[in-house]
């Protein structure tokens, strides 16, 4: 009985640690810097993927240490967000399926 | 999944200590029960029922040498930041764990959250915490050393809150867990400890924790604590 208990709590923070992760990866910087280097010239360009579709937004010639640095961080946190995102997901399957009685808790 | 768990809360109590934090707090709830089966040195003596919530209790007042934002010392491992309930009290969220901080509740608003300033968070007031933090212990958790409540104010607090629970199963828990950490103060002679604590608490308490153990029919070890 406990544990069912336990099992629907889990359940229900997962459900919604889920939306809060999904609501951060909305709020993070879009895509990431990519620096160039064309006959000897540096050129900085935002490369994202749009409805599929690569896109390189150009920056221009320099960029500031502090910009690199937001991108950077945006990026890994993007990384580390969409992995967490992927074991809340397999919890909640898991746990929704051990409430039911089909998985072993 | 637990070493994760385990490798990820040490993490988070690792830079807790550096900056300072962890030695000034308790860590409360059921990550301190595998701390108490080390304590009594005999391992599977307590229920090992344990969720993702790792609650620290801050005594008060609480001052820092210097000011730290916790989320963001945090925020690299991968929490993100949610209030919870009406109140909006703060946790770190994270699919391993889920921090929760807690106060003594004080005042005439104890539902309302506790802004610690030198963490730059909330906390959620809760009433008998200073039962919890009268008489702290040092264990090693993994290398680090940490606070937690002194196994006979962890047992007589969840005797304590067991009724105020609204879930049953809460409850239920909070007084397998008391009743399992008396039995193993009875063994390890600490007794006397036990009755000490329980004689100093108020009346109300006192009732309230004889009729836990009455209805648990626990009558040996209400005996043991009541005998004078």
């Amino acid at each position: 009985m406990a544990i069912k208990s336990v099992l629907k709590e889990e359940l229900a923070n997962s459900l919604r640690m889920k939306k809060r992760y999904e609501k951060e990866l909305s709020k993070l910087l879009k895509g990431s810097i990519n620096k160039r280097n064309i006959k000897g010239y540096e050129y900085y360009y935002l490369v994202y993927r749009e409805n599929g579709k690569f896109k390189a937004e150009y920056k221009g010639k320099s960029i500031s240490a502090r910009e690199l640095e937001k991108y950077s961080q945006a990026k890994e946190l993007r990384s580390k967000y969409r992995k967490n995102l992927s074991q809340l997901k397999k919890q909640i399957l898991y746990l929704k399926g051990a409430l039911r009685g089909k998985a072993e808790v | 999944m637990e070493k994760q768990k385990y490798n990820l809360c040490l993490e988070v109590l690792r830079r807790m200590k550096k900056e300072g934090v962890l030695d000034k707090i308790l860590l409360v709830g059921s990550w301190c029960v595998p701390l108490y089966e080390d304590y009594f040195k005999n391992k599977g003596c307590l229920p090992p029922l344990r969720t993702r919530d790792v609650e620290f209790l801050f005594p008060l007042p609480f001052n820092l040498e210097r000011n730290t934002d916790l989320f963001e010392l945090l925020k690299d491992l991968g929490f993100v930041l949610d209030y919870k309930g009406e109140q909006g009290y703060i946790t770190f969220q994270h699919p391993d764990l889920i921090l929760e901080f807690l106060v003594p509740a004080r005042g005439k608003e104890p539902d309302k959250p506790v802004p610690i300033d030198a963490l730059s968070i909330n906390a959620q007031a809760l009433r008998f915490m200073d039962a919890l933090a009268r008489n702290p212990i040092q264990m090693l958790f993994d290398d680090i050393k940490v606070n937690i409540p002194h196994p006979v104010d962890f047992a007589l607090h969840k005797l304590l809150i067991a009724h105020r629970r609204k879930q049953k199963e809460k409850a239920e828990k909070d007084r397998g867990q008391a009743v399992a950490l008396l039995r193993a103060l009875n063994e390890s002679a600490e007794t006397e400890t036990v009755r000490d604590v329980f004689q100093a608490m108020p009346k109300s308490w006192r009732k309230t924790i004889e009729q836990e153990l009455l209805d648990l029919k626990e009558e040996k070890t209400l005996g043991l604590i009541k005998e004078t």
